[in-house]
């Protein structure tokens, strides 16, 4: 019954009283348990505590105390996310046992403003990869096609939204890993500006890159969520000080001639003949709106990949420095503590987060720093710059959000450096700092296609606004999946 | 350019990663791709610029010096790989 | 030896007096129970991000002024990357290329004559925790140690100097002037004892006038200003012994046994050194205005040097004792407070160097916590140069007051100690002396200045030092003029 209700729906049915947001959050866990075995897109199902919040959101709301704009809508989160007392893994074995005595910023925030979370969602191990099968724990599957993947690293909170597990949920965005897999699975995925939200309790990856943001099926649910996360942090030195506005009221503000920018760079080869036919129904699209459109470029977009493939390692190398077997977590145990430095962290990590230390220490390492590291900041700076000049003309960037739609399981993953490829099209706002939107815009059979805006710094809400005034004038958004019900461990196991 | 196992081998001793000999060749055979793809960069001369630390316009952030106790330690200690409250403990560091 | 001359580093770590750590607000506080100031920040649990302590930066700031250095007009703090249980996120953050500031001096006194020591960098960095060996039996497996990380975090600043330390007598005076500066401006208690002071040094040898730097040792773990110096002896010596039988010095880290006054290598089966510095990316960088470096000099005390050049010149000191008065902030700021109420400089310094700094140190005290407050010791030192008692009796009236906190005045009332300015009541003791040396009396007479001495002590001693000495020679000499 309550499935096809968006986020702003149920809040407003929770306040009017016509819903009980207990009814909500049963319907929600009802849901998981029936089609989530086919799916996978929780680690942890957090169901008494989910249950308890929204009872105590129903008690407020008798009690006459005035509710949150999104008291009682049921939320999932990524699980490298901290939130106390539930186990925290990374999709890591490394984490296994990991409770953390404190909660995320961000799930702070919700908690107080009462969400219920309906639990922990499966991600690529400590968030790198672009398909979740670097998941240590088990393979999530495409709601759209079982057989292939959800997209990643948080493919998990894609798919949550998707299969409408969940109205609404949290990823982490540290090369696309909201954006690309928002495209993957039909939903919109929103990454903020670098320092909009606090990054306290994420648990770090990249930290110059690592950005939260929401997951959800509209522009106005996607909204709602920022603004219950963004804001200052005295935890976080890298959170803006600067107040956020209001991003769902700005919503229906009317809408004003907007310069769209379309970068050739993201245009060429590479393309599948549905992706580029859907985002030229898009264009045309959006001209019909009042956009106007302009070519531009962005010279350095070649570089993206390789500069990030340089920092996020490096970063990630120091960041998961810590996970030695000491405080927390996995141990081996050893006689000789260098010794079990080296076995826990050798049997706790997978392959592809190996790769990334060993690539990060590499390039960071005694003779390499300056032509590795030293020279990816200082591209940075050059990709930064396009930005800056586009930006001079254009209000924002309409791109693909990836070349394909969703590929299959086993594709990808044993050539690293093409699972890195479908990435072009997302790291480069990571790389600016910039927010950028992925927004279902076609399909291709039953494969979603993503189109992604980029745009200036806390420029969110003229994101969003693009976005919402589309979906007026567009139902791909509201295209759900069929969902299976078949066990999916009978279909295949964890990489 | 070109990983060798031996370079293989000192970074993950650095890095402090147990590697099977089969990781050892595979990783030295794919971060060597990794890098020739990396090589890319050194087509654009960048001796005029300079390295983006930080994409964030703010600087000096700091806080108060006002002391307040966590109140955390029992709760990490129960559930440390191991402990004997109020110390974590580890195994030696066996010298030669 | 001769051959050869020592050129010697000191790095020097001081811990920052600052409420809480340096990235998170954990306090500080020295001997508390292990880990008990510990917070998810400090204990590097996954998804936790540091905060920058304001007041360490201030502190750290005012130390680089006070070493004369250069404030960088933007600084950033990076990661040094190292595993070891005591470093919980297995990095440090610290500052590498882009430091708090760099090229300083600090003046140092040797054999009477002042040298400058270049000062290179002064940069901030968190401490790490402290492993504890544990005692076998109570059911710990052997081979454990035990960590805790309640000093993990805490601010510090490190102070490298430049090889330009002569030897280990210098390397002595110049971690004393470090400590003195550090102290005076509260910055730190640099109390090694605690930990709140830590020095590396290196050290090599070269052929005496070269001007190119041997292959240098690293000697750690020196937990006293005396060990630094005999460590140093030690391994120079060490040093011009394989260099003089044709070896080579391998460049190493050592440590020092006290015990054994040996140096001796440390070298581990670790991974050559690697630090894998890179910039902190959970920490935005930090830019310097000309304002703020003129607001913190505004706010720096006089340093020692000048005041101890200031007491010379305007109160007319010997130079040892406007060192010592100047030695401490405290006791100088002592010192003035008492001759602002007009006492005579000199005669201050005396009793200060002598009285009070005694009872002080056996107390275990700072000036400025001296039961005796400065317009007292004015006081007392008014009461001696009026008459009303004598030099000596001020040393059994400051003990009193020392223990009481009263005033002068009502210690003498109290004890009946003022002095017997009254030649009737002399008149007594004086007849007894006489009495009982009538050899003296005879020394006198036939024209032994001396012998007048030895009675007025004679009488002095049977009034237990109350008498005014001149009058008590004056009756003498007219008692024995009578007789």
């Amino acid at each position: 019954m309550i499935p096809t209700l968006t986020a702003a729906e149920m809040a407003d049915r929770v306040r009017s009283g016509d819903l009980r947001a207990a009814e909500i959050c049963e319907a929600r866990l009802a849901h998981i348990r029936e089609h989530d075995p086919a799916v996978r897109a929780f680690v942890t199902v957090m169901e008494p505590e989910a249950l308890k919040a929204a009872e105590e959101v129903d008690l407020r709301r008798k009690s006459g105390v005035a509710l949150s704009p999104l008291a009682g809508v049921p939320i999932a989160l990524k699980d490298n996310l901290c939130t106390r007392g539930v186990e925290t893994t990374c999709s890591s074995k490394i984490l296994k046992g990991f409770i953390p005595p404190y909660d995320a910023a961000v799930v702070e925030r919700l908690r107080a403003g009462g969400s219920p979370f309906l639990g922990k969602t499966n991600l690529d191990e400590f968030a790198m990869g672009s398909s979740t099968e670097n998941s240590a724990l088990f393979l999530t599957r495409n709601p759209h096609d079982p057989d292939r993947v959800p997209g990643g690293s948080s493919g998990g909170s894609a798919c949550a939204v998707a299969a409408d597990f969940a109205p609404l949920a949290l990823g982490s965005d540290t090369g696309g890993s909201i954006r690309q897999p928002a495209a993957f699975c039909g939903v919109v995925g929103l990454k903020p500006t670098y320092g909009r939200v606090s990054r306290y309790g994420l648990i770090a990856f990249a930290s110059s890159l690592d950005q939260i943001g929401p997951f959800a099926r509209t522009a106005r649910d996607a909204a709602l969520l920022l603004d219950a996360i963004a804001g200052p942090d005295p935890r976080d030195s890298t959170c803006l000080p600067d107040p956020p506005p209001a991003f769902a009221q700005a919503l229906d503000r009317p809408f004003e001639k907007i310069r769209v920018g379309l970068p050739k760079e993201y245009f060429g080869e590479g393309l599948t003949g549905p992706v580029t036919s859907a985002l030229d129904r898009l264009k045309s699209e959006l001209k019909d709106l009042g956009c106007e459109l302009k070519d531009v470029s962005l010279p350095h977009t070649s570089c993206a990949i390789p500069v990030y493939y340089l920092i996020a390692p490096a970063e990630a190398s120091s960041n998961l420095a810590r996970y030695d077997g000491v405080q927390y977590g996995l141990r081996v145990e050893t006689k000789d503590l260098i010794q079990q430095y080296f076995k826990t962290r050798s049997e706790g990590f997978g392959r592809e987060v190996k790769r990334r230390i060993m690539l990060g220490t590499f390039a960071l390492s005694s003779g390499y720093y300056d032509a590795y590291y030293l020279k990816a900041l200082k591209v940075r700076r050059l990709i930064y710059e396009d930005f800056m000049k586009a930006f001079a003309d254009v209000d924002v960037l309409l791109t693909p959000t990836t070349p394909t739609p969703a590929f299959r399981f086993g594709e990808k993953v044993a050539d690293p450096l093409q699972m890195y490829l479908s990435d072009i099209f997302t790291i480069s706002a990571n790389l600016a700092g910039l927010p950028a939107i992925s927004f279902p815009c076609g399909f291709d059979g039953a494969l979603p296609i993503g189109a992604q805006l980029i745009g200036p710094a806390l420029s969110e809400g003229r994101l969003l606004r693009i976005v919402h005034e589309y979906q007026k004038n567009s139902d791909w958004h509201l295209r759900r999946p069929r969902l299976a019900r078949r066990d999916a461990s009978r279909v295949g196991t964890a990489a | 350019m070109a990983i060798d196992r031996k370079t293989v081998e000192h970074v993950a001793a650095l890095a402090r990663l147990g590697l099977s000999d089969e990781e050892k060749d595979r990783l030295a055979r794919e971060l060597s791709g990794i890098l020739d793809h990396v090589a890319d960069l050194s087509r654009w001369n960048t001796d005029q610029v300079e390295p983006l630390y930080h994409i964030l316009p703010i600087k000096n952030v700091t806080r108060d010096d006002a002391p307040a106790r966590s109140g955390v330690r029992d709760d990490v200690l129960q559930h440390a790989p191991k402990s004997r409250p109020p110390f974590f403990a580890v195994p030696n560091v066996l010298e030669e | 030896m001769s051959a050869y001359e020592p050129v010697v580093g000191l790095e020097v770590h001081v811990q920052l007096k600052t409420a809480s750590k340096l990235f998170c607000a954990c306090p500080l506080e020295f001997g508390q129970e292990p880990n008990l100031n510990t917070c998810p920040v400090c204990l590097g649990l996954p998804g936790v991000l540091p905060v920058l302590n304001g007041r360490a930066v201030e502190l750290a700031m005012r130390a680089a002024l006070a070493l004369n250095c250069r404030i960088s007009e933007f600084f950033k703090f990076d990661r040094k990357n190292y595993f070891y249980p005591d470093l919980p996120k297995a990095y440090q953050i610290s500052q590498y290329d882009l430091p708090l500031a760099l090229d300083g001096f600090l003046e140092i006194q040797t054999n009477g004559h002042s040298r400058r020591i270049g000062i290179e960098r002064v940069h901030m960095e968190e401490d790490a925790g402290k492993l504890v060996h544990a005692e076998p039996g109570h059911g710990v497996p052997p081979g454990t140690s035990f960590v805790d990380y309640n000093r993990v975090g805490a601010p510090l600043i490190e102070i490298v100097s430049r090889p330009e330390i002569a030897g280990p007598a210098e390397a002595h005076a110049y971690l004393d002037a470090l400590k003195q500066i550090v102290r005076y401006i509260g910055v730190s208690d640099c109390d090694m004892e605690k930990g709140s002071l830590r020095c590396d040094a290196n050290v090599s040898l070269r052929p005496a006038g070269s001007g190119k730097l041997g292959v240098k040792a690293e000697l750690k773990n020196l937990n006293s200003f005396k060990f630094v110096e005999k460590a140093l002896e030690v391994e120079i010596d060490r040093q011009a012994g394989v260099l003089e039988s044709g070896g080579r010095v391998v460049q190493e880290t050592r440590g020092y046994d006290a015990a054994k006054n040996i140096t001796y290598s440390q070298r581990s089966k670790e991974e050559a050194h690697d630090y894998r510095y890179f910039p902190e990316p959970d920490l935005p960088g930090f830019a310097v205005s000309m304002q703020d470096i003129e607001r913190a000099r505004a706010a720096l005390p006089e340093l020692p040097a000048v005041r101890r050049a200031r007491f010379e010149a305007s109160y007319g000191l010997p130079a040892y004792d406007a060192a010592v008065l100047t030695a401490e902030s405290a006791t100088a700021d002592y010192f003035e407070a008492v001759v602002r109420t007009g006492a005579d400089a000199k005669k201050a310094s005396n009793f200060i160097m002598t009285e009070l700094l005694r009872d002080l140190k056996s107390a275990g005290l700072a000036a400025d916590r001296s039961p005796v407050r400065p317009e007292h010791l004015a006081d007392l030192l008014q009461i001696v140069a009026s008459g009303e008692i004598s030099g000596k009796i001020s040393k059994d009236v400051f003990p009193i007051m020392f223990q009481t906190g009263k005033p002068p005045k009502e210690v003498i009332r109290e004890h009946g100690l003022s002095l017997i300015s009254d030649a009737s009541s002399l008149a007594a003791p004086i007849a007894e002396v006489l009495k009982e040396n009538p050899k003296a009396i005879e020394d006198f007479k036939s024209g032994k200045q001396a012998a007048i001495g030895f009675l007025v002590g004679q009488v002095m001693k049977k009034t237990r030092g109350q008498a005014d000495p001149g009058l008590v020679a004056q009756e003498l000499r007219k008692k024995i003029g009578q007789a």
